[in-house]
């Protein structure tokens, strides 16, 4: 008989595998489209690209040297970076590279007090003259062609957002190696979205919109703590389209402590649960197409599964071992002679094939879509990058469900800030 | 906004993959538990014709005085009880799990418990013929809703079995296991109400009994054969 959490297992099994199968028969019906899309870029558009920076005097350089390095008519491009209320030096390094770069007079410098990110990303918007408003975190570097690659996206009228490669931009630490492979994996799984107007979000470095498009569904949510997202979900809803581009590659900086990635996940999801609530009509509503039916419903099952597997964890690995401690008081902690009599005849007849047999396969799809990720972002697995993937497949889902129950204690007590 | 549109037939197709996967895991399951019953039933022989052997070697000692082949005899007896309880548990793990077998996996336990039952007795006889110093402990347990000590007792004396090997035999009878006879006959011989009981050497102490509690009734009765009293 099946307890009550192996019954509960069994239905998170069955919904991941559900999830994973769904996307990959998408993927299959489209595989031959995801290189055969290239379009030329026909007319140059003006653009703005916005860049909002707080406290950003590290970073802020690399990134306006690669805007001002773009293959784009100086004539048909204008970088606005708004300063929001920095405390360092971010200001003067903008205004330096305003006097002596020789395209520095792209950009402009708009100081404000600090309001955060979708107030200086509406202001920005206000400013901008461009038909094409790009969006920039200060801690990304764009290559040369991003623009050229993005705008052909907008051949389709009602195409809102197109999204670069987005890659985690040098790669040290084992968290940073994990978070490399997570943004190819995700840049895949958006490619694939894309084909049923699924994608549900538009991450901050360098996602163009259209701008007026932008301006009709009403800007950035500025009480959003995760406007990329609100805002892709809100232009879902009325029917628009993102797309996901394979040419134009972005690097971003990518946390490096835990303490970082903590934070900066405990947004996302939280901002995920958020949106997901003030857009709730959107639940299995097949008015909204696969978005109602499979997508944004996943914005709140995958924090349940994200639970329910840690769950799971603590009571088939942690319990049994706990237990064991809590008995071998009892024996006064004679680990000796249980050392010395360790058989290790294994009983195949033990061995729980159905749960393996689902394991087995959850593992070799797994396995399939990291290579599919890694081919068609063009990337090579290097040898280091190739001892993180067994950790990425084991333990990088209980890493971020560890930023799960943070996400649930801070709904609790209303912690909704940034 | 227009309504959008969605093919049915993809989530369709994606629910019947799914559960063909799904389904293979619980077919696999099912082979694996049909081979389970195949490989305790061949056990459970296996054991019977040892137990046949060890009852000749038995009566051949007994009858022929030929006390020099006790060794043989114990180790032999001490290696098929060890095999028995390891055998035990596993029919109580399988019999958990059980989808289709559950009634094949009862029977199974109730074959073995005789087994050990039969093996209990040769091994207090053969105790007495010859002259062995070995402890042996029937341990009454039930299930862990009505007994959260049991899991405790057991590790207990998993742990004592470590410690002194051939010089302890454990005996685990399930007390719910009513359908067989002799596991009345037994809670009522040593009035086992409460759980886990044990009887060590014919002794019966009721209720959780400590690490240090088992040891110096083992060593009361080893006195200082055994390395592990001294």
């Amino acid at each position: 008989m099946l307890t009550p959490i192996e019954i509960v297992l069994w239905v998170v099994y069955f919904i991941s595998l559900y999830f994973t199968v769904f996307w990959l028969l998408v993927f299959v019906e489209n595989e031959p489209l995801i290189y055969s899309e290239k379009k030329a870029l026909g007319k140059t558009p003006f653009v703005t690209i916005l860049v909002p920076a707080y406290n950003e005097e590290d970073t802020i350089k690399r990134t306006l040297d690669s805007c001002l390095n773009l293959d784009y008519p100086s004539d048909k491009l204008e970088i606005i970076v708004v300063n929001d209320g920095s405390e360092d030096s971010t200001a003067k390094i903008v205004k330096t590279i305003i006097g002596e770069h020789e395209r520095g007079k792209l950009v402009r410098l708009i100081n404000q007090d600090n309001s955060g990110k979708a107030v200086s990303l509406n202001k920005g918007l206000r400013l901008s003259k461009g038909e094409f408003f790009v969006c920039l975190d200060a801690d990304s570097v764009i290559e040369s062609g991003a623009l050229k690659h993005l705008l052909p996206e907008f051949d389709n009228p009602k195409v809102a957002i197109a999204l670069p490669l987005l890659k985690a931009a040098r790669p040290l630490t084992l968290l940073q190696r994990l978070q490399y492979t997570e943004y190819l994996v995700n840049i895949f799984y958006k490619k694939i979205m894309g084909y049923l107007d699924c994608i549900h979000v538009a991450p901050g470095p360098f996602s163009v919109y259209r701008k007026d498009i932008l301006l009709k569904v009403g800007s950035f949510d500025e009480g959003s703590i995760t406007e990329d997202l609100e805002i892709a979900v809100r232009l879902q809803k009325r029917g628009y389209k993102i797309v996901q581009n394979m040419e134009a590659v972005v690097y971003t900086n990518t946390p490096s402590s835990f303490r970082e990635f903590y934070a900066q996940r405990n947004r996302w999801f939280k901002g995920g649960v958020l949106t997901a609530l003030k857009h709730k009509e959107l639940f299995f509503n097949t008015k909204y197409g696969d978005f109602g039916i499979i997508q944004f419903p996943i914005l709140l099952v995958s924090g349940f599964l994200s639970l329910t597997l840690l769950v799971a964890f603590a009571y088939y690995a942690l319990k049994p071992n706990i237990e064991y401690l809590v008995k071998m008081g009892l024996v006064n902690y004679d680990f000796l002679t249980f050392i010395k009599t360790i058989s290790l005849k294994i009983n195949l007849f033990n061995l729980d094939l159905p749960t393996l047999t689902i394991f087995a396969f959850t593992i070799l799809i797994t396995s399939y879509v990291l290579y599919l990720s890694f081919f068609y972002t063009r990337e090579k697995l290097g040898r280091r990058q190739g001892y993180s993937l067994p950790v990425f497949i084991f333990l990088y889902f209980f890493i971020l469900s560890f930023t799960w129950l943070g996400v649930i204690k801070d709904l609790i007590f209303r912690k909704f800030r940034w | 906004m227009e309504k959008r549109s969605y093919r049915r037939s993809r989530y369709v197709v994606a629910l019947f993959i799914t559960l063909v996967i799904f389904l293979f895991g619980i077919l696999l399951g099912v082979v694996m538990e049909g081979r389970r019953v195949s490989y305790l039933e061949n056990e459970n022989k296996l054991q019977q014709l040892k137990y046949s052997s060890l009852q000749l070697q038995y009566q051949f000692i007994d009858q022929l005085s030929r006390e020099e082949n006790c060794p043989a005899l114990t180790g032999t007896l001490e290696e098929s009880i060890s095999s028995l309880e390891a055998a035990r548990a596993n029919i109580e793990n399988y019999q958990k799990d059980a989808m289709l077998n559950a009634k094949d996996f009862a029977l199974l336990k109730q074959d073995y418990l005789i087994n050990q039952l039969r093996y209990w007795l040769l091994a207090k006889k053969t105790n007495a013929l010859c002259n062995n110093r070995v402890t042996m402990i029937l341990y009454f347990y039930s299930t862990d809703a009505k007994c959260p000590d049991c899991a405790k007792q057991a590790f207990i004396l998993t742990y004592l079995k470590k410690r002194f090997g051939d010089s302890l035999l454990n005996f685990a009878i399930d007390s719910e296991f009513k359908t067989e006879p002799m596991v009345e006959m037994l809670l009522a011989a040593y009035n086992v109400t409460t759980y886990p009981t044990l009887v060590i050497n014919d002794k019966p102490l009721y209720g959780l009994t400590e690490n240090e509690n088992v040891l110096e009734e083992i060593c009361f009765y080893l006195g200082n054969q055994s390395t592990e009293c001294k």
